[in-house]
C-alpha cells in the first residue's frame, strides 16, 4: 500500500487490506472507553452469550444467579420443568430478587419488602397486602424476562428481543458442537465445582485472541512445552507435531457470524481406548480418527471458548476498557473411569488455571500488551496479518482474530471516520 | 502449667520456627531448598475458592502437584521460562495463627494463617488464607508430606499463582 493510501485508511477502526494481505486494528479499540460503552449496547446487549449448562439448573426449583454480560441473572427451572432466565431484580424497589449463588427454592423473596416470585417469574405476594388497590395487578410485576435458548445442554441468553435465534446466531458453529458433543452422547455430563474465576488488566478480546491462538505458544510457552510436557506428561512435540499441516484436518475455519474453530493435534492420552470401536460403528473410520487424534478449540462470538481437550468453557466479559473478568468450566461426564476423569483435570489444571504452567504467562504477557496500548499513539495499529492470502490458515495464524474482529466491526454503531 | 500444656506449647514453638524458615525461603525465592524440605511424594495443592471440603476428583483444585509436577514448577520458575515470574515478583509473608498437633511421635497435623503480599510493576496483590500441613519428623526438623492451602476470597481478582503461594 503507498503512503496516499495508508493516509485514507488512517482513521479506519480496522484495515483489512486483502491485496497485500495486511489486516490491522486500531490500537484504541483495545483500551477506549467509549468503544467500552459501544461493545456493551452493540454486542454484548444484542449476541446471544453463554450463560450455563443445563446440569446445574437439572431439577424444578434449581436456580443459579450469575452475572452474564452487563447484569445478575436469576436462571431457574420452574416447576414446569421450563429453563427461564430473569433480571435478578425485584419489581418492587430493584432489590436482589436472590442472594444465593446456587440452590433449589420453592420462590424466592426479596429481602427489602418480601415481595416473592415463583420459579416461573410471577409475583406470587406481597407482604401485608390489604393496603394495595384493588386495581393493583400482580401480573403486572412479573420479574424482567431474559430470552433464553440451550443447544444440546448449552444454555445461551440473549438480552435483544430482536435478535435471530440461538441455532441462527450459531451458524457453521453448530457443526462443531456437535462433533464435540457427540462423543458424549446418552453421556450425563455435569459441570464441576471450581470454576476458575479471574480477572485481568486487559482488555476481553486481546483474551480472546490469546485464547484461540497457537503463533504464541512457542514463545510464551516454552516452560509447558520444553519443560512440563516433556518430563511430567512424557510427551514430545514440535511446532509442527501439533500445529503443523500434517494433515487436511489440522487448520482454522470461519464459521460465520464471527465464530471460528482451530484444529490441532491431540496431545493428552485422555480417550477412553473402548470408546473407538463404538465410535468407528456410529460415525465411521474417518471422523472417529478426527475425534480421536485432533481437538478443536471453539470460538463462539464474542466471549465463548470452548476447548474439547478437557472439556473447557471459557467466557470473558469487560469490566471495563482495561479489565477482563474470565470464568473457566470444565465439563465432565457425570459418571466415569477415576483415571480418565485424573487425566482430564490434571490436563486442565496444569494448563488453564490461574496457577497452571501457561495460563500465568499469558495474563502477564496481556497486561503489558495492554499498557502499552494506552501508551501509544491515537492512530496507532496492530496487527493481525499472519497468513492472510494462504488457502487455508493453520492454528498459529491468525484467521480467528480477523473472523472475529470483522464481526466486531460490523456490530459496532461507529461513524468509520471516528477518532 | 500441666504437662500437657507444656508440650503443646512446645511443639507449637517447634512448628513455627519450621514455617518461619519456610516462609523466608519462599520470600527470598530460594526454592531449589525450599524444595528440599519436602519428602520425595509429597503433595502440594490449592484448594477451590468456593468448595474447598471436595476431592480433587470432584471439583477444579487451583493447584494440585504430585511431586514431580512440584519439582517442575520449581524448575520451571528458576530457569527463567516462568516469564509471569520473570523477573520474580518482591514477596513478603506473614505467617500467624499456628496450630500444632502430633499424630503419632513421627507426624504432625499443623496449620497457620498467612498473608501474602505481593508487588510487580507497581502492582501489589495481596493473597490471605489458612495452609495445613502434614509433617514427617526428620532430625530435628520436619519434612512436608502434604502442603494444603485454603485462599479466604472469592476470586481471584487481579491475582495469579504463578509464585509459590
Amino acid at each position: 500500500m503507498d503512503m496516499t493510501t495508508a493516509h485514507a485508511f488512517a482513521n479506519q477502526w480496522i484495515i483489512d487490506d486483502s491485496e497485500d494481505g495486511v489486516f490491522s486494528v486500531r490500537a484504541k479499540a483495545y483500551c477506549d472507553p467509549d468503544i467500552y460503552v459501544a461493545e456493551q449496547k452493540d454486542i454484548f446487549d444484542r449476541c446471544w452469550l453463554y450463560a450455563a449448562h443445563e446440569s446445574e439448573i437439572a431439577k424444578p426449583g434449581d436456580f443459579l444467579t450469575r452475572r452474564v454480560g452487563a447484569r445478575e441473572l436469576l436462571m431457574v427451572r420452574g416447576k414446569d420443568g421450563e429453563l427461564r432466565a430473569f433480571l435478578n431484580i425485584c419489581r418492587h424497589k430493584g432489590g436482589t430478587v436472590c442472594r444465593e449463588r446456587s440452590g433449589n427454592a420453592s420462590t424466592f423473596r426479596c429481602l427489602y419488602h418480601s415481595w416473592t416470585y415463583t420459579t416461573q417469574g410471577k409475583l406470587a405476594g406481597v407482604a401485608l397486602k390489604e393496603s394495595y388497590a384493588s386495581g393493583f395487578d400482580k401480573d403486572r410485576f412479573s420479574l424482567y424476562p431474559v430470552r433464553l435458548e440451550s443447544y444440546r445442554g448449552l444454555i445461551f441468553i440473549c438480552y435483544d428481543e430482536t435478535a435471530d435465534g440461538l441455532k441462527q446466531f450459531l451458524s457453521g458453529a453448530v457443526e462443531v458442537l456437535d462433533m464435540i458433543l457427540d462423543q458424549y452422547e446418552g453421556i450425563d455430563m455435569t459441570i464441576l465445582p471450581g470454576a476458575y474465576e479471574y480477572t485481568m488488566s486487559a482488555n476481553w478480546k486481546m483474551l480472546m485472541e490469546n485464547s484461540m491462538d497457537a503463533y504464541h505458544a512457542i514463545s510464551v510457552h516454552t516452560r509447558f512445552f520444553n519443560d512440563y510436557m516433556p518430563n511430567v506428561m512424557g510427551v514430545k512435540m514440535s511446532r509442527n507435531d501439533l500445529f503443523g499441516r500434517t494433515s487436511e484436518h489440522v487448520g482454522v475455519r470461519d464459521l460465520g457470524n464471527g465464530h471460528s474453530v482451530g484444529e490441532i493435534r491431540r496431545f493428552a492420552k485422555n480417550m477412553d481406548a473402548t470408546k473407538r470401536s463404538m465410535w468407528e460403528e456410529k460415525y465411521g473410520k474417518e471422523r472417529t480418527d478426527r475425534l480421536i487424534n485432533y481437538n478443536r478449540n471453539l470460538l463462539l462470538f464474542p466471549n465463548t471458548i470452548i476447548a474439547e481437550q478437557f472439556p473447557m468453557i471459557r467466557t470473558c466479559f469487560p469490566l471495563s476498557a482495561d479489565v477482563t473478568e474470565s470464568t473457566s468450566w470444565t465439563l465432565v461426564p457425570e459418571q466415569e473411569d477415576p483415571a480418565i476423569r485424573a487425566g482430564r483435570l490434571q490436563g486442565f489444571t496444569s494448563f488453564q488455571g490461574p496457577g497452571g504452567f501457561g495460563t500465568p504467562d499469558d495474563i502477564e504477557v496481556l497486561e503489558q500488551c495492554q499498557r502499552n496500548c494506552r501508551e501509544l499513539p491515537a492512530d496507532a495499529y496492530l496487527d493481525s496479518s499472519r497468513g492472510m492470502k494462504q488457502e487455508v490458515c493453520l492454528p498459529d495464524d491468525e484467521l480467528q482474530n480477523r473472523v472475529m474482529l470483522r464481526e466486531w466491526r460490523r456490530q459496532l454503531d461507529l461513524p468509520m471516520g471516528q477518532g | 502449667m500441666s504437662q500437657d500444656a507444656a508440650l503443646t506449647i512446645h511443639l507449637r514453638a517447634e512448628i513455627e520456627e519450621f514455617l518461619y524458615m519456610e516462609a523466608e525461603l519462599l520470600d527470598e525465592w530460594r526454592l531449589d531448598e525450599w524444595l528440599e524440605l519436602f519428602e520425595e511424594g509429597a503433595i502440594s495443592q490449592v484448594l477451590p475458592l468456593r468448595d474447598p471440603t471436595l476431592g480433587t476428583d470432584d471439583s477444579l483444585y487451583l493447584i494440585d502437584d504430585d511431586y514431580v509436577r512440584l519439582k517442575s514448577r520449581v524448575q520451571q520458575l528458576l530457569n527463567g521460562t516462568t516469564y509471569s515470574e520473570n523477573p520474580f515478583s518482591k514477596l513478603r509473608r506473614l505467617v500467624s495463627n499456628v496450630r500444632a498437633v502430633a499424630e503419632s511421635p513421627m507426624v504432625v497435623r499443623a496449620r497457620c494463617n498467612f498473608m501474602v503480599h505481593r508487588s510487580r510493576r507497581g502492582k501489589i496483590t495481596q493473597y490471605v488464607g489458612q495452609c495445613r500441613y502434614r509433617l514427617l519428623r526428620k532430625g530435628d526438623s520436619f519434612r512436608i508430606t502434604e502442603r494444603v492451602v485454603q485462599l479466604d476470597q472469592d476470586n481471584l481478582s487481579q491475582g495469579h499463582l504463578g509464585f509459590i503461594l
